[in-house]
C-alpha cells in the first residue's frame, strides 16, 4: 500500500502510462506485446511496483489504441478495431479533440465500472465462473459470430459471407485439438497459422495506403472545427455520457462479462458490445449513432481490462494474454493466485484495486489530452508523410509478432485482399471477427462433442448453454426483422 | 541528380550492411565469444512455463557470460516453428534456444524431421513430473481408489490437460499401460493447454488432470483440487505429502521438460563457455529462488548425462505415442 505512494510507485505509474500509450497508439504493438516486453523489468521490481505499472500500461494501451484510428483509420490495437471507422468519421467531422475526448472520457468511465466491480466481486465470482465449461464457451462464440453478422449496418449477406472468410482463415496451421496440419500446403510458416493481429495490420492499415495509392484525388480536407481544446476533450464527452448514461453501463457490463471469460478480453469485449448497439441503432441517424457506438466499444474495452483480473485474482485463469503474463509474474515474486491470495496479501490487492481506480480516474484522462493534442497536429500532415510512415509502421508492427519476415507477407497480402473487399462492399472487420471467434468456436466445438462422445444433444443440457442459445435466436430474430425494415425503409426513401 | 546518386549509395551501403549481418569478423575461433548480445528463442508463448524458465535463466545468464541474453519468443504450429528457428540458426553461439520435451514427440506425429540430433544440448533446466489430480470433492483419495473407479466403468471418467497426442497426454497414455489398463479406459479431452483443462475440472467437464504439479498447485492450496500421485521417481522435495505413482506398483515416470540448446555444430570452444555460463547461472540463488517460487523443479544435467536423458525420453515417448497410435508412419 505505502509503496505505492513513494516516489518509484508515482514513476511507475507515470512512466507505464507513458509507454502504454505509445505501444497502444502505433498499430501492431499491442497491449500484450507492451506488457510482454516489460516482463524482464518487472523481475527486478518489487511486486508491489511492477504490477501496478501492469496495470497502467494496459489500461492506458486499450484506450491509446484509439489515437491510431483517429488520426490514420488505422486501429492500433485489435480492441479498438470494432469501432475504428466510426471514430475516424468522428474526427473528421468533430475534430480530433472531441473524438479522443469521448474515447478517453468513455474508457475511463467503462475502466471505473469495470474496476468497482472487480473490486466487489472478485471473491464471489468464483462460483458464476464455475459454471463455465466448453459448452458455455461453444455458445458465447456463437452469440458472437451471429451478432457480428448483424453488426456490419450494410448487406447481411456480405457479412457473412465477410465472416466466413475470416473463420476460413483461422483454420490455417497446426489443428488445435488433434494437432494435424491443415491448409499450410508443405510450409512451416503457415503450420503457425495466420496470425489475426498480422492480418488486421494488412485488413486496415496497407489497405488504407493502397486505396490512397489507386483513389489520389481522395482527400480528407474537410474543415476542422476549431474549439476551444479542453471544452472538446473533457465538457462535450462527459455531457454526452451523462446523457447516455445507460449505454455506457450497459455496454461496461457487457465488457465485464466478457472480460472475466478466460481467453475472451477486451478485443471481443468491445466487439460483442458494439454488435449489440449497432444492432440497436439500426434505422437512427447516423451522426447520433456513431457517438453512441464509439462510446460503447469504448467503454466496453476498459471495463473488460479490469474485469480479466477477476478470474486470474480468484481462479489463478487468466481472463486474457496480459492477464496470463501477470499470473507467470505472480509466480515469479513466489505469489500463488487464488483465493488464499486475499487473506495472505490483502495489502497487495489493496493497492491492486486502487492502482486501477487511478489508472482510469487520472492516468486515461492526462495520457488521453496529451496524445489528443499530438493527434490535433498528426492530422494535419500530408498525406504522403502519413502514407509512409503508415507503411513503415504496418511492416514494423507485423514483423514484431512474431519476429517473423514472413508476417510482412502476409500482412501485404491481407492488405491486397481487403483493399479489393472494399471495392465489392465487404466489410472487414467481420473478417477479423471471424479470425478471433473462429478457433474458440472449433476449439470448444471439438471439446464439448469428443467429451459428450459425441452427443449432440449434450449442447442443450446446461442452464447457462441454454440461455446463451436463447440469446443467439433472439439476435437471429431481431436482426433479420429489422434488418428488413431498415433495408425496405431505406429503398422507399 | 547529385541527391538521386547519394540515395543509390545509401541504399546499397544499406543493403549491404544488412547482408553481411553486422558480423564481426575479427573475432572467427571464438575466442572472444561473446563480443554482442546473445538471443534466446523460446518456442512457446510468453507467460507460459518455458517462457518464464527461459527468462528467469537469461536474466541470470548475461550476468555470468559477460554479454545480454535477450528472449524472443517464435511461437506456433505446436512448437514446430520455434525449434525449428534455432535448428536453422548459425552454430556460433549467439543464437541459443529453450528445446522442450515436444522435440521427442513432433516428428512421431509427422509434423516435422526434427529431433534432438539436430541441436547442440547445452544444458536441463527444468524437469517438471505430471500429476493424477481430481477435484477435491472427487470419490476417490487415492491412485488405487481412481484404478478400481476406472477399471468398474471402463470410458467413464475422462482425463485432460494438453492437446491429444501432446506431453500430459503421453503421461496419461503410460499411466494407463503400466496400470494394466487401456487406452480407451480413460478417455482424453483434448485441451489448449493446463489452465483451461483445470477449468474444466472444476466446471465438472473432466474428472482427471494430468498436468504438472507446479501448474495445479495454485489450485492445490486452495482446496479446489486433490493431487493423489505424482509420476516421479520419487517423492518432489517440494511436495513430500504426494506420493509418487511408483509407491502404488505402477512402474510410470513422466514429466516435461525444458532444455536449453544450440543449434548442431557448434564450436567446442564456445559450447565450453556456455556450458559454463548455464552452470554458473543454474547455482546462481537468484534463479533458484525465482523457479522455486513457481513451483517448478530445477534439474541441473549437461554433458554425456544430458544426452543419455534426452534419448532415453527420445525413445520412451516413441515407443508410448506407439502403443496409443499416435505415430504417423
Amino acid at each position: 500500500m505505502t509503496e505505492l505512494f513513494s516516489v518509484q510507485g508515482i514513476l511507475a505509474l507515470l512512466l507505464g502510462g507513458l509507454y502504454g500509450a505509445i505501444f497502444g497508439a502505433i498499430p501492431g504493438l499491442t497491449a500484450t506485446l507492451a506488457i510482454a516486453l516489460f516482463i524482464p523489468i518487472a523481475f527486478f521490481l518489487d511486486p508491489a511496483i511492477a504490477l501496478p505499472a501492469i496495470i497502467a500500461i494496459s489500461s492506458v494501451a486499450i484506450f491509446a489504441g484509439d489515437v491510431g484510428s483517429t488520426v490514420a483509420r488505422i486501429p492500433g490495437t485489435p480492441a479498438s478495431a470494432a469501432y475504428f471507422d466510426k471514430l475516424f468519421g468522428l474526427s473528421r467531422k468533430e475534430g480530433p479533440l472531441y473524438a479522443l475526448g469521448l474515447s478517453a472520457i468513455g474508457s475511463a468511465v467503462g475502466g471505473i465500472i469495470g474496476s468497482l466491480l472487480l473490486i466487489l466481486t472478485a471473491s464471489a465470482i468464483v462460483t458464476l465462473a464455475r459454471q463455465f465449461s466448453s459448452f458455455e464457451y461453444f455458445w458465447i462464440a456463437v452469440l458472437g459470430l451471429t451478432a457480428g453478422v448483424f453488426a456490419s449496418g450494410g448487406s447481411t449477406l456480405k457479412s457473412l459471407v465477410s465472416l466466413l472468410l475470416g473463420i476460413l482463415f483461422s483454420t490455417v496451421g497446426v489443428d488445435p485439438t488433434l494437432g494435424f496440419p491443415r491448409f499450410n500446403f508443405g510450409s512451416t510458416q503457415l503450420m503457425g497459422g495466420l496470425n489475426y493481429i498480422v492480418a488486421m495490420i494488412g485488413l486496415f492499415g496497407f489497405s488504407e495506403v493502397l486505396n490512397h495509392l489507386f483513389n489520389p484525388g481522395r482527400h480528407f480536407d474537410v474543415e476542422l472545427k476549431t474549439q476551444r481544446s479542453a471544452r472538446a476533450f473533457f465538457i462535450k464527452p462527459l455531457l454526452l455520457i451523462v446523457k447516455k448514461k445507460w449505454l455506457v453501463i450497459r455496454s461496461s457490463l457487457v465488457g465485464v462479462l466478457v472480460g472475466f471469460l478466460p481467453g475472451a478480453g477486451a478485443d471481443i469485449g468491445s466487439w460483442v458490445s458494439t454488435s449489440l448497439e449497432k444492432i440497436r441503432q439500426r434505422g437512427k441517424s447516423d451522426d447520433v449513432a456513431d457517438d453512441e457506438i464509439i462510446l460503447s466499444g469504448t467503454s466496453s474495452n476498459n471495463a473488460a481490462v479490469a474485469s480479466a483480473w477477476i478470474p486470474a485474482l480468484s481462479l489463478g485463469l487468466p481472463g486474457d494474454t496480459v492477464t496470463a503474463i501477470v499470473l507467470g509474474v505472480f509466480m515469479m515474486k513466489g505469489i500463488s493466485p487464488g483465493p488464499l491470495l486475499f487473506d495472505q496479501q490483502p495489502g497487495l490487492i489493496m493497492s491492486l484495486y486502487l492502482t486501477f481506480i487511478i489508472s482510469n480516474l487520472l492516468l486515461l484522462p492526462f495520457y488521453g489530452y496529451l496524445s489528443a493534442l499530438m493527434a490535433k497536429r498528426l492530422i494535419k500532415t500530408p498525406m504522403p508523410l502519413l502514407l509512409t510512415v503508415v507503411t513503415a509502421l504496418c511492416m514494423v508492427g507485423a514483423y514484431a509478432i512474431n519476429n517473423d519476415v514472413r508476417d510482412i507477407w502476409i500482412m501485404g497480402g491481407m492488405g491486397m485482399l481487403a483493399f479489393l473487399l472494399q471495392r465489392g462492399g465487404f466489410p472487414l472487420a467481420q473478417v477479423v471477427l471471424g479470425m478471433v471467434l473462429g478457433p474458440i468456436l472449433e476449439q470448444n466445438f471439438m471439446v464439448s462433442a469428443i467429451k459428450s462422445k459425441w452427443n449432440m444433444m449434450s449442447f442443450f443440457d446446461r442452464p447457462v448453454a441454454l440461455i446463451l442459445m436463447a440469446c443467439t435466436l433472439i439476435i437471429i430474430v431481431v436482426g433479420v426483422r429489422y434488418g428488413k425494415r431498415f433495408t425496405a425503409g431505406s429503398d422507399g426513401s | 541528380m547529385k541527391s538521386k546518386v547519394l540515395s543509390w549509395f545509401f541504399l546499397i551501403a544499406i543493403l549491404w550492411a544488412a547482408a553481411s549481418g553486422c558480423n564481426n569478423p575479427g573475432d572467427a575461433n571464438g575466442d572472444n565469444f561473446p563480443t554482442r548480445p546473445i538471443t534466446l528463442l523460446v518456442p512457446w508463448a510468453a507467460g507460459g512455463m518455458t517462457d518464464l524458465s527461459s527468462r528467469a535463466l537469461a536474466a541470470v545468464l548475461q550476468k555470468h557470460i559477460g554479454a545480454s541474453v535477450n528472449v524472443i519468443n517464435r511461437t506456433g504450429g505446436g512448437g514446430v516453428i520455434g525449434h525449428l528457428a534455432l535448428s536453422q540458426a548459425k552454430p556460433d553461439g549467439y543464437t541459443i534456444g529453450a528445446v522442450t520435451v515436444e522435440i521427442t514427440m513432433l516428428h512421431n506425429m509427422g509434423l516435422t524431421d526434427l529431433t534432438y540430433q539436430d541441436y547442440t544440448p547445452l544444458g536441463l533446466v527444468v524437469d517438471n513430473a505430471a500429476s493424477v489430480t481430481v477435484r477435491a470433492d472427487a470419490p476417490y483419495n487415492n491412485i488405487d481408489d481412481l484404478i478400481q473407479a476406472i477399471k468398474m466403468n471402463p470410458g467413464d471418467i475422462q482425463a485432460s490437460g494438453t492437446a491429444r497426442g501432446a506431453i500430459w497426454d503421453l503421461a496419461r497414455i503410460g499411466f494407463l499401460t503400466a496400470a494394466g489398463l487401456l487406452d480407451t479406459d480413460m478417455p482424453w479431452v483434448p485441451s489448449q493447454g493446463a489452465a483451461p483443462a483445470l477449468q474444466e475440472l472444476l466446471a465438472g467437464g473432466v474428472d482427471v488432470v494430468t498436468a504438472s504439479m507446479s501448474e495445479v498447485d495454485a489450485l492445490r492450496q486452495a482446496g479446489q483440487v486433490k493431487t493423489l500421485a505424482v509420476m516421479a521417481d520419487e517423492r518432489l522435495k517440494k511436495f513430500p505429502n504426494v506420493p509418487t505413482l511408483k509407491e502404488n506398483g505402477i512402474d510410470w515416470q513422466s514429466s516435461g521438460w525444458v532444455s536449453v540448446c544450440a543449434p548442431k555444430n557448434l564450436p567446442e570452444n564456445i559450447k565450453l563457455k556456455l556450458e559454463a555460463g548455464i552452470k554458473a547461472a543454474m547455482d546462481d540463488e537468484e534463479f533458484i529462488s525465482a523457479l522455486n517460487t513457481a513451483g517448478s523443479n530445477i534439474r541441473p544435467l549437461q554433458g554425456q548425462e544430458l544426452l543419455d536423458f534426452i534419448k532415453s525420453q527420445h525413445e520412451k515417448n516413441e515407443e508410448a505415442m506407439g502403443l496409443a497410435g499416435l505415430k504417423q508412419g
